[in-house]
């Protein structure tokens, strides 16, 4: 519950018209609709609405609502633009702070540096940087999502990667309203003078306790502004397009063509991916499972029956370790060059290539939209919902690795029933950082969430991969994001990270204002967090007893 | 005050060094740092007995302060603030514990020296991704924790690179692991899956590798690193772009870094590239911007091919012209020479004897105002042009640039050296006054660095008492108090 008194103050700070209890509107914000199986929910609502909306414009105002959340005692998460159950509150004491007010981006050409608001999305600095030949990383979630949220507060692979690398590592400075309403602006704007070029130091790098594999999820306070690199784009500045999504045309340039790479098995298909790697040529790479994930978004219900057919079927999963490679030449001789390159690679590493270019429609529908990132929806067509896990950012080998783990798991629970058949492998994962050999690999699932069988199936699923990750010594990358039991259950294993953790909450912000659901659980409400999430997913009861009991163990020794 | 029997009960008698000649050097460095001689200097062999000293000076109550690199020492940042420390000396932990060829990573400890690796790597087909001719001596481990920039800047993909993972003990005496080191599991069944300790996010929501970095020994003790190498090319070739004004080079060197079409990339003044090569007898530009081109495992001659052609371009188009060599030096020996760890006497000590350096963080179209500003302070400080060597080093693919002034000097004398130190004082305030970002706030610029920005001096605080609760890690630097 939310006073009244906060209520007049919340208004009187941003004006009425900025704040909301409207029922009907908390259970907007209640609603998720992706991601939410990962806390184990079976049900598109999340377990809490929030008590209050609040709609600031500036930093200054995103300052008084959470100085009025501490003297209130009420607790407040922010989101950007809101694309998954990480921004959903995680108590029944939050104001939720959405930032879509606060939308202003500018950007440096000659550095190659934005400086965005929260609510600017990929697409539209794209769409600006293109006027001067640059481009930005945007995760695989789509264009419509804030590169601010992910490179600040998330996760960070995307398909580009191998020209705009990877969310997190791109930061060049940011504001940062602490959970006490204080401001900490990191690297050169700590400096005074609205420059934005650099984000570390003076000394060490205060971007250590911002985030880390994963970012805080609000847990730390509100992001207000960040400076993210650019990267070259070389092609149109406004590229000519008609139609969206699987309809769209466009002119695309001549020293541009996508190709699909097919390898015979997962041992050339890596050594394919270090080749190109080491080659520093292509632009945009990613394994798209060409044969699950896009062909069931482009035809979902044909898709489903497709796979029952054993002739089909044998095709498809021939054909399964598949990448898509963009080659983007500025002049037509880098396209010469790269295009004789990725030829021979292909070669030497065994499998073939279909030069997309040559069936025009469906490289408009490609090239468009994987430069644009606007393709990432279709995955809700097959099933209405997705999963995914693994994605640990590591070498070619450990990507594929997961991948291959995933497929196992993913095909038992076909076998059962558990889950729908989308040939197990559907896994997708770029290459990063050019010349740097970094992959990550997410094996994805699309589930029907009508279907009781396949809701418990992923949870499944999920529990399975988080296993596997131990077992197998795998770098967790969504694992991470499981919410704040999560660093309890994990911590142990991995040099208690957790411990950490909680120092960094405890200091910045000892009155827990920031929401911590999606960060780490605070001691006090370990047990509850632990429990909750043990009885959701019954799998891990057993750990969280064992959990539970050594630190009842500890605190009984005098 | 600790007793060399405690150390010797960790470290061996024989790894106690109590030759006050050896200690009383670190009282000093060739720096502005005067400091207090330590107590005595330890030389550990491994992880456990670099926890025990540091577990022992916490219940002793006495300074840490770590070192890698072989003497001389520089920038103050290793000169004892206090009195009654311990010198953690790792250059005896000199083990590359691994060389990955195929994906291109070492797995060192601290001891190890760029001429070291430069040579494991050459023998695999790799290079090191190395500073301007650093000192053969220099740790690599060191050199990748102070941020100094390194000559490929289209390798640097976040400040934290070429260094991916590491192994340190914090001042607070717990062992640790970042990135995906971290594990789950030992580095072994991490091999066995295909990782390599190549992801320096995390572990988890956090990144203590960027803490740990540029903190100057404050945080902890680094005992392994994982630094991310590249492929030796297998054709090079390399040019050169003159200028009279630095100015006419910023334009063409945005765009030949915006596409990461080159390799090696910097731009010295004419100065800094007689001191490089101190053989040649001709005169060099004023403005010298350095490059080359590569080619890989692929076709290497037809990519330097395009890459040649494509930049012949963008010079003309920004009235830049290519070429192979100046004052009878090629391109490819002065690119040869900036790439290899110094042989001999260090470069930037060849033209005068003695030099010292200021060195900020800023972007390639600001420079131009600090060459004047440094130009002007220099007149007014009596310091001759001819002995100002000025270099640039893109960073970060060009996003940003090292803008180094070296003030090359004879230290015999006192009258320049007084001069020399009036200038550095003076032009470092000036600079910072202009907006220069002291990225690695060593000695007197802690306090430039950091006047402004006060609720980072609280941030940097607080995560110094979680690291290092009783503060013996190298205490008196960065603004962070002395207490121990
Ligand atoms: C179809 C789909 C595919 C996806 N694929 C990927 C992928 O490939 N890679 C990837 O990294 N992610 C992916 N995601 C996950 C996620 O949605 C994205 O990471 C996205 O980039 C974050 O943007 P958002 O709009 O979801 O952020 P939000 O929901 O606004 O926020 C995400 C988290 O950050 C916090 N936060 C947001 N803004 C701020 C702020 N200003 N200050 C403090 N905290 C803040 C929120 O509280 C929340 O915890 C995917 C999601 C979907 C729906």
């Amino acid at each position: 519950m939310i006073s009244k008194e906060a209520v007049r103050e919340l208004e009187h700070a941003l004006g009425a018209e900025f704040v909301s209890c409207e029922p009907a509107v908390m259970d907007g914000y209640a609603y998720q609709p992706t991601h939410a199986e990962i806390l184990g929910l079976e049900t598109k609502w999340c377990p809490y609405r929030p008590v209050a909306v609040v709609l600031p414009h500036t930093t200054e105002e995103v300052q008084a609502v959470v100085r009025i959340c501490n003297a209130h005692k009420l607790q407040f998460k922010a989101l950007s633009t809101g694309w998954g159950i990480w921004n959903a509150p995680g108590s029944d004491n939050v104001v939720q702070i959405d930032l879509r007010r606060m939308d202003k981006l500018t950007i440096d050409t000659k550095n190659m540096i934005a400086v965005m608001e929260p609510y600017v999305s990929g697409a539209q600095i794209q769409a600006e940087g293109m006027k001067s030949g640059l481009n930005v990383h945007m995760v695989g979630c789509g264009c419509h999502a804030s590169p601010l949220a992910s490179a600040t507060s998330l996760m960070g692979p995307g398909c580009s990667g191998i020209t705009t690398g990877y969310s997190p590592r791109n930061v060049l400075g940011v504001e940062w309203v602490l959970p006490d309403g204080e401001i900490l602006r990191l690297g050169v704007p700590g400096q005074g003078n609205d420059e934005w070029f650099y984000g570390d130091g003076p000394g060490p790098s205060l971007r250590g306790i911002m985030r880390g594999t994963l970012g805080a999820c609000g847990g730390l306070g509100v992001f207000t502004k960040c400076a993210l690199k650019l990267f070259p784009w070389p092609g149109p500045a406004q590229p000519k397009v008609e139609g969206v999504l699987m309809d769209a045309k466009v002119e695309i340039p001549g020293t541009h063509s996508s190709f699909l790479c097919f390898l015979p098995n997962l041992s050339r298909f890596a050594d394919a991916f270090y080749k190109i790697s080491n080659a520093e040529i292509g632009y945009f790479m990613g394994k798209h499972a060409i044969t699950g994930a896009l062909l069931a978004g482009c035809m979902p219900r044909a898709y489903k029956n497709l796979v029952k057919s054993e002739t089909v079927r044998s095709i498809l999963t021939a054909l399964q370790n598949t990448f898509v490679i963009i080659l983007c030449g500025r002049t037509q001789r880098e396209y010469d060059y790269q295009h004789k390159v990725l030829k021979q690679i292909i070669a030497d590493c065994e499998g073939f290539m279909l030069n997309i270019g040559h069936v025009p429609l469906l490289h408009s529908m490609l090239w468009w939209g994987f430069i644009r990132n606007s393709l990432p929806p279709a995955i809700f067509r097959a099933g209405g919902r997705f999963t995914t896990a693994f994605g640990g950012f590591e070498t070619i080998d450990q990507a594929v690795f997961q991948s291959k783990i995933g497929a196992v798991i993913k095909q038992e629970l076909i076998d059962s029933g558990d889950m729908m058949d989308d040939l197990a492998d559907n896994s997708w994962g770029g290459l990063y950082e050019g010349s740097s050999c970094l992959a990550h690999q997410e094996e994805l699932a699309i589930f029907d969430p009508r279907e009781p069988k396949q809701n418990e199936g992923v949870n499944k699923y999920i529990d399975k991969a988080m296993e596997a990750s131990t077992k197998y010594t795998i770098t967790p990358g969504i694992g991470f994001g499981g919410g704040g039991a999560v660093p309890h259950m994990l911590g142990p294993l991995i040099y208690n990270y957790h411990h950490w953790l909680l120092q960094i909450k405890e200091t910045l912000d000892p009155g827990n204002s920031a929401d911590p659901s999606f960060f780490i659980a605070p001691e006090a409400e370990k047990e509850k967090y632990l429990r909750d999430y043990a009885r959701r997913r019954p799998q891990v009861a057993r750990l969280v007893e064992d959990i539970l009991a050594a630190d009842k163990k500890r605190s009984d020794v005098p | 005050m600790v007793g060399k029997k405690a150390l010797a009960g960790i470290v061996g008698e024989e790894n106690v060094v109590t030759d006050r000649n050896i200690l009383d050097a670190f009282a000093v460095d060739k720096s502005y740092g005067e400091g207090t001689p330590p107590a005595f200097l330890v030389k550990p062999h491994s992880t456990e007995e670099v926890q025990a000293v540091i577990n022992l000076a916490k219940s002793e109550g006495f300074p840490l302060i770590p070192v890698s690199s072989g003497a001389p020492r520089d920038h103050e940042d290793t000169v004892p603030a206090c009195a009654d420390s311990v010198i953690v000396d790792l250059s005896d932990m000199k083990k590359i514990v691994r060389l990955d060829r195929r994906n291109k990573v070492a797995l060192i400890e601290p001891g190890v020296t760029f001429g070291e690796l430069h040579a494991a790597a050459k023998a695999a087909g790799l290079r090191v991704l190395m500073p301007l001719l650093p000192r053969m001596n220099k740790s690599v481990l060191a050199s990748c924790l102070e941020r100094e920039p390194f000559t490929i800047p289209k390798y640097q993909w976040d400040t934290t690179d070429p260094l991916m993972c590491m192994e340190l003990v914090f001042g607070s005496g717990d062992i640790y692991r970042t990135g995906s080191a971290a594990g789950p599991g030992s580095l072994e069944a991490q091999w066995e899956t295909g990782a390599a300790q190549k992801n320096p996010l995390g572990p988890g929501q956090w990144d203590p590798l960027r803490l740990v970095q540029g903190a100057q020994g404050t945080m902890g003790i680094v005992t392994w690193g994982s630094v991310k190498l590249e492929l030796l090319p297998r054709e090079e070739k390399c040019f050169l772009a003159a200028a009279e004004k630095m100015d006419e080079l910023i334009e063409f060197s945005y765009l030949i870094q915006k596409f990461k079409l080159v390799d090696v990339c910097f731009i010295m003044n004419a100065v800094d590239l007689a001191s490089l090569r101190m053989d040649v007898v001709g005169k060099f530009p004023p403005w010298v911007l350095v490059y080359s081109i590569s080619g890989y495992e692929y076709f290497p001659g037809e990519r330097i091919d395009y890459i040649e052609h494509d930049i012949e371009e963008m010079a003309h188009a920004t009235g830049v012209l290519p070429i192979s060599g100046v004052a009878g030096v090629s391109a490819g020996d002065i690119v040869g020479a900036a790439t290899l760890p110094c042989e001999g006497i260090y470069w930037k000590d060849r033209l005068r004897g003695d030099c010292r350096d200021i060195f900020f963080i800023t972007t390639l179209d600001r420079v131009p105002r600090f060459l004047d500003a440094m130009a002007g302070e220099a007149k007014a400080h009596g310091f001759p042009e001819g002995s100002l060597g000025i270099y640039i080093q893109p960073i970060q693919q060009g996003r940003n640039c090292h803008l180094e002034f070296n003030l090359m000097y004879d230290g015999r004398n006192a009258d320049e050296a007084g001069r020399v130190r009036a200038l550095y004082e003076t032009a470092s305030v000036r600079c910072a006054d202009m907006g220069a970002f002291f990225s690695r706030p060593y000695g007197a610029w802690a306090a430039l660095a950091y006047r402004k920005d006060q609720p980072t001096v609280k941030a940097l605080k607080m995560v110094k008492h979680m690291l290092d609760p009783k503060g013996i890690m190298n205490p008196g630097k960065l603004s962070l108090g002395t207490e121990v």
